[in-house]
């Protein structure tokens, strides 16, 4: 506690000199900037998201009753029952790693991963095939679509 | 995206990784800037004062501020801050005395860093004058708080003066090094004797001494007094300081010598070199004691519990042991030299406390020591009157018996006035200064 | 116009109003001989904002905030670098931090589509090797740089920058299983273990011990990345356990290891403080003089050490500008990577990259500023942007590039949408 008002009244000892005044506040006019522009990050973090959505004709997946719907929020989306899949189904028929979504220049692409069971785009085995709106996709069994949604803002 | 997510982690991991060295790194600097200052060309070095708040040492000072030979007494024990002496009080806390904060930067003039020393300047110099043209060394503190009150050796250096043409050992406060112990080493085979055998058995045993004594191996351990003590126990023994008493008591059949070794190793000896640990005086080393003991029916084994032989001790561990024995309790007060600290703004950081060893005997052996060195100190009421003190002499062969160095180490029986000593002349002659004479000197500068 | 329709004229002003507060300090508080010095700074700093802002403007991506980082942070560091010693002015820190701007463009174009550098890796494996055999021939086994007469360059540097880069994997590249024998691999990361391995006994054998520790960071990042993706079982736990098992295998060897390793590992620098100690003791005391608030820019007397102004630069910034200035601009070396975290990557690659980065980013600053105080041994390595040094500059520019093609990317839309949708129609 002595330490402490004793590095107190040092610290105003100190800050009661010109110099140090204007070393001090340039401290904080540097901490305020980093902040802000730090607080600024965030917001183009909309701006970011716009632009991907668009790229990604506001794709996402979803299943034939809706009980879940899944972003396309990256270039590369892995299907699989494996727990680093980003989009997991804990079903025996799925294999480990299935297949494989892929957006390049604006069109979602589905790529078997050598799965067991096959991977079917609206009934047809498939390697690899590019994806319209509402295709079906069958992976082991589970059935499920990709969609366009329409964009919020519009 | 779980994938994505994994990398986010792992760059998060790493970040609160390096902050946390960063954190570290502040904190390290927070509490060692002051050891950084102090190693720098640019620091400015606070006061040493003494118990009384005489100035002991002065970074800035030169030759001329002070009285001639101000510091001579304290100059290998204070020191300063050339680098010249590392074993010092100011070379092993340079880090206290610096005027610095690590917010307020260096203070030039007014800084209050300073170290205030238990030491008595005034009680030093008397003792210091007191070994005329002898050398040799003198020890005391406060056996009840531990605080080193003199500290003396001779020949010593005047830090102001400079350190061309010194004689040798200047540089070195001898109280810190092991010097041999002679008749000051039965103190350590008594309370051996005692530990293993108790003191009950220890007084049925009464040897003869008839001026010289054949060992079982057939050499002859030789008394001071020619005449020979004729048939004494063991307090009479201890008074006459009796060699071939002691050596008889060495060859008993009752005690082992690995009975004797265990009692030496417990008081801090380093027995046939094994490890011993040093004693710390805020930053000073100081050696404590060692000796060789391999065959109970030898010569030099026999020596050695005598205070011959391989036996070193040295005066600070002498006179930690009196401590033990003076407060009845078997552990030592360890010393100290620094009262307390204070730093660049005056306030107190630092205070001593008192702190003791271990168990280096039972406390019941230590009041049998005491009461046989009480009753040993009433033969001194003639050159060190007015205290009562329990004492041991002794007188060491060194040089291969080319000189002779006299010793002696006790301390005061008196509550106000607790004081353990030992003090060393180096070849002393017969009409030279006591040993005595620079105890009662001592006793009565700090009275 | 900034073409992601955001408006940026707060944010330039305040990164404007940090330098202009810097050189306040430098006018009130530093030593120079004539006040012309700290005006030419002044001018130079103002007046390259100004360009640099107004470029930015045309630049077309998606975020700036990145860019405006850097051009602060690149500022605060030419004031930093002029004032060592007496304000003056860095000319070659200044030259070389306008190249690391457009080095980052650079990077950040080169590294924008993953598709293309995954189609032409080999390029890159290329000139790695190209960069390994350069170091081969003309360095020698005890020095890093190649002297060119008029300028000298350290390979080892550039070599990081095409490190980080190979290491970058999409998830497709790691489902391309191959078998050999009885295992699933993946021939990249052969390949990769390869190129590790090789660029580890080649630092070995330059004695560059202070770049190997940033190259052990990337690839053990870059591995952990690539093996998420495995056929076999190998969970995060087990991961975790087996580097925890490691960690303390690592420690109790440290711990009865020969004293002479130990000796290495842990230099007792105030014991020899004239001697191999000197470069460290001298920062740890300067460290100290400056405190919080520092001795004033120019009032330092670090920068006649030598290495003041790369090896030991944290020490030098503390003693002028104070410990907090010196970890406010660590601090904004953090936020560059802290933005990769807020405007996350969009694709695998460009995280793997990111990650790769930032591993090579705080290795070196970790080595740097703790290296420097004496925490863990003292290599000769450089804080990113703040150091002075050329190679160092670019490859740091380069990599800044990398991060930004993670967020500020912008993704192609195609021209003709391929099919109306239903929701289009029923509305």
């Amino acid at each position: 506690m002595d330490g402490f008002t004793e590095f107190i009244s040092e610290l105003a000892g100190r800050l009661s000199q010109f110099t140090d005044i204007i070393a001090a506040s340039a401290l904080i006019i540097i901490d305020i900037c980093a902040l802000v522009i730090i607080a600024f990050c965030t917001k183009e973090k909309k701006t970011v998201q716009a632009q991907w959505s668009k790229a990604a004709r506001h794709m996402i997946l979803t299943d034939a009753a809706e009980s879940f719907t899944f972003t396309l929020n990256s270039q590369e989306v892995l299907m699989g029952r494996h727990i680093s899949a980003d989009l997991r189904f804990p079903d025996m028929s799925v294999s480990r790693y299935h297949a494989l979504l892929t957006l390049d220049n604006g069109i979602w692409t589905i790529k078997d991963l050598d799965s067991t069971s096959g991977t079917y785009v609206n009934g047809v085995k498939i390697t690899e095939k590019k994806l319209r709106n509402n295709d079906e996709i069958t992976i082991g069994k589970k059935k499920i679509y990709i969609r366009r949604v329409k964009p919020q803002n519009v | 995206m779980k994938s994505l997510k994994r990398g986010r982690n792992l760059i998060t991991l790493m970040m609160l990784i390096f902050l946390v060295g960063i954190v570290l790194l502040v904190v390290k600097i927070q509490m060692e800037a002051s050891f950084y200052i102090s190693n720098s060309g640019s620091r400015d070095l606070g006061y040493v004062y003494d118990c009384n708040g005489d100035i002991i040492f002065d970074d800035s000072a030169k030759e001329g501020d002070y009285p001639d030979g101000y510091f001579k007494d304290v100059g290998n024990l204070i020191g300063d801050a050339s680098g010249q002496m590392t074993n010092t009080l100011v070379a092993n806390n340079l880090e206290s005395l610096s005027n610095y904060s690590f917010t307020k930067g260096i203070t030039r003039k007014g800084g209050k860093a300073a170290i205030y020393a238990t030491l008595n300047h005034d009680a030093n110099e008397q003792v210091y004058s007191a070994f005329g043209d002898k050398e040799g060394c003198a020890i005391a503190y406060n056996y009840k708080t531990g605080e080193i009150l003199v500290c003396v050796s001779k020949p010593n250096v005047d830090p102001l003066k400079g350190y061309e043409d010194l004689a040798d050992g200047s540089l070195l406060c001898k109280a810190f090094y092991k010097t041999v112990p002679g008749s000051t080493q039965k103190i350590s085979t008594l309370i051996s004797a005692i530990e293993t055998m108790g003191i009950d058995r220890l007084r049925e045993k009464s040897f003869t001494c008839e001026g010289s004594y054949t060992n079982q191996t057939g050499e002859v351990i030789n008394c001071h007094n020619a005449y020979g003590h004729g048939t004494q126990n063991i307090d009479e023994a201890f008074q006459n300081s009796c060699n071939p008493f002691f050596a008889q008591l060495v060859e008993d059949s009752d005690w082992k010598l690995s009975d004797i070794e265990n009692a030496y190793k417990k008081l801090g000896f380093s027995v046939n070199g094994s490890p011993s640990d040093s004693i710390d005086i805020n930053g000073i080393t100081a050696q404590t004691a060692s000796t060789e003991l391999t065959d109970k029916y030898e010569f030099n084994t026999q020596w050695s519990c005598i205070g011959q032989g391989m036996s070193l001790v040295s005066p600070c561990q002498m006179m930690m042991w009196q401590s033990a024995i003076a407060n009845e309790t078997g552990k030592s007060t360890m010393p100290y030299l620094i009262d307390h600290v204070t730093n660049v703004n005056g306030r107190i950081v630092e205070t001593a406390e008192t702190s003791y060893s271990g168990q280096l005997f039972s406390s019941s052996t230590a009041s049998e020591v005491r009461s046989i060195m009480l009753e040993n100190g009433q033969n001194y009421a003639g050159t060190i009157p007015g205290y009562t003190i329990g004492v041991k002499s002794g007188t060491a062969q060194v040089k291969d018996g080319a000189e002779e160095n006299s010793l002696l180490t006790g301390f005061v029986d008196d509550d106000n006035f607790p004081i353990a000593f030992a003090v060393l002349i180096e070849n002393r002659q017969q009409y030279d200064i006591t040993t005595d004479s620079i105890v009662y000197t001592m006793l009565s500068a700090l009275d | 116009m900034y073409k992601n329709g955001l408006s940026y004229g707060g944010i330039t002003l305040l990164s404007l109003l940090t330098h202009i507060s810097l050189l306040a300090v430098v006018f009130v508080k530093g030593s120079y001989e004539t006040i012309m010095s700290p005006i030419i700074l002044s001018t130079v700093v103002i007046v390259s904002d100004l360009l640099y802002f107004f470029i930015l403007r045309f630049l077309k991506q998606n975020t700036y905030t990145l860019d405006i980082l850097l051009i602060t942070l690149l500022n605060m560091s030419v004031i930093f670098q002029s004032c060592f010693g007496g304000v003056g002015f860095a000319v070659k820190h200044f030259i070389f931090s306008v190249l690391a701007l457009a080095c980052c463009q650079a990077g950040f174009k080169l590294a924008e589509n993953y598709q293309f550098i995954e189609k032409y890796k080999y390029v890159f494996y290329g000139i790695c090797g190209v960069l390994i055999i350069s170091i081969l021939l003309f360095t020698g086994s005890r020095g890093m740089w190649i002297d060119l007469g008029f300028i000298t360059i350290q390979p080892s540097e550039f070599l990081k920058v095409f490190f980080v880069l190979v290491f970058a994997t999409s998830i497709a590249q790691q489902q391309k299983k191959k078998k050999v024998l009885f295992v699933k691999v993946v021939y990249d990361n052969m390949a990769l273990l390869a190129l590790t391995g090789v660029i580890m006994l080649l630092q070995w054998w330059c004695r560059d011990l202070g770049s190997l520790p940033t190259f052990a960071a990337v690839a053990a990042c870059g591995f952990l990345m690539r093996i998420c993706y495995p056929k076999a079982k190998l969970s995060k736990k087990l991961i975790i356990g087996l580097s925890a098992a490691g960690l303390v295998i690592v420690i109790i060897a440290l711990k009865f290891a020969p004293s002479y390793v130990q000796d290495r590992l842990h230099v007792d620098i105030w014991s020899d403080p004239t001697g191999n100690g000197w470069q460290q003791c001298q920062a740890l005391i300067a460290i100290a003089e400056g405190g919080w608030f520092g001795k004033g820019p120019g009032h330092g007397v670090l920068y006649k050490v030598p290495a003041a102004d790369t090896d030991i630069v944290f020490s030098s910034i503390c003693e002028e500008w104070g410990m907090l200035m010196a970890l406010l601009a660590v601090f904004m070396i953090i936020l560059l990577l802290v933005t990769a975290l807020i405007n996350t990557p969009r694709s695998y690659f460009h995280t793997t990259l990111t990650v790769g980065v930032c591993a090579a980013f705080i290795a070196q600053m970790a080595l740097n500023i703790f290296g420097s105080c004496n925490m863990i041994p003292f290599t000769g390595v450089t804080i990113p942007f703040i150091s002075q040094g050329g190679s160092s500059m670019l490859t740091c520019g380069f990599m800044i590039g990398f991060l930004k093609a993670g967020q500020a990317r912008v993704y192609p839309v195609p021209v003709r949408p391929a099919q109306q949708n239903i929701n289009r129609r029923t509305v």
